[in-house]
């Protein structure tokens, strides 16, 4: 008892908690958009229906969380699969440093573009 | 209740490790791109006009297919992963793994035949 009351949630476990959560996210998404884009067989009415119910803006701002989390488990992903090929075991937390920044400078990048292009559509 | 090796339906495999780690790699490039084009670099929102050509060609198709056929396989492996590890009773590993064999083989399929009877034009 005393080993799990001595256990604390270091950055490491975070991650692990984290890339489960945004794996079970991204395959439910993935279900989701494989019965989306099967609307592309009921032609051009069916297909552009669908695709303006998502269009919504709620719809657009869940897009952008969408692309945090798919760069999140790529990222975490990639740190994951360099660790277990040992590239990088002696400095893992520099290279958990490098996972975290590439992944919030894209996401921080294409959120700018989605958001200004939502902008410009609104305006 | 502690893991047991000698469990019919494990929750791993070497084989089945390497796959993970392999399609994760292939799903990082193609993805990444993916993502990039459809969801964030796009002028304007996706319609069928915009994407209909592009999909109809054969390239595209195969392209497409073995996205989403290494996609499915490797979200659907996950999902196993995390399900096995707090699921212990054999008969239920063994019903969530067929469960999850039959999700696979049904979205491989649905989407699958989205993409091959997909045609455009003349």
């Amino acid at each position: 008892m005393r080993v799990i009351k001595r256990y604390r949630i270091h950055a490491g476990t975070f991650a692990w908690i984290l890339h489960r959560l945004s794996g079970l996210g991204l395959i439910f998404y993935l279900l989701l958009h494989i019965w989306v884009i099967s609307h592309l067989s009921g032609g051009e009415e069916s297909f552009d229906g669908i695709m303006r119910f998502f269009g919504s803006p709620f719809f657009k701002l869940m897009e952008i969380g969408l692309v945090g989390v798919i760069f999140y488990h790529m990222f975490n992903g990639l740190r994951i699969t360099l660790i277990d090929v040992g590239v990088m075991v002696e400095k893992q937390k520099a290279l958990f440093a490098i996972s975290v920044t590439v992944w919030l400078a894209c996401w921080g990048g294409a959120a700018a573009v989605m958001i200004s292009r939502m902008i410009s559509a609104a305006g | 209740m502690i893991y047991r090796y000698n469990e019919t339906v494990r929750s791993g495999g070497a084989l089945w490790w390497f796959f993970h780690r392999l399609s994760g790699l292939y799903l990082a490039a193609v993805l990444f791109t993916h993502v990039l084009l459809l969801h964030v670099l796009m002028k304007e929102d996706l319609s069928f006009g915009a994407i209909a050509e592009r999909v109809s060609t054969p390239l595209w198709k195969t392209i497409n297919i073995s996205f989403l056929v290494v996609a499915l396989m490797h979200g659907l492996y996950g999902l196993w992963i995390v399900l096995g590890d707090y699921i212990h009773r054999e008969w239920m590993r063994i019903l969530i793994w067929c469960g999850i064999a039959v999700i696979a083989l049904v979205f491989i399929i649905y989407g699958a035949l989205t993409m091959i009877s997909f045609e455009y034009g003349g």
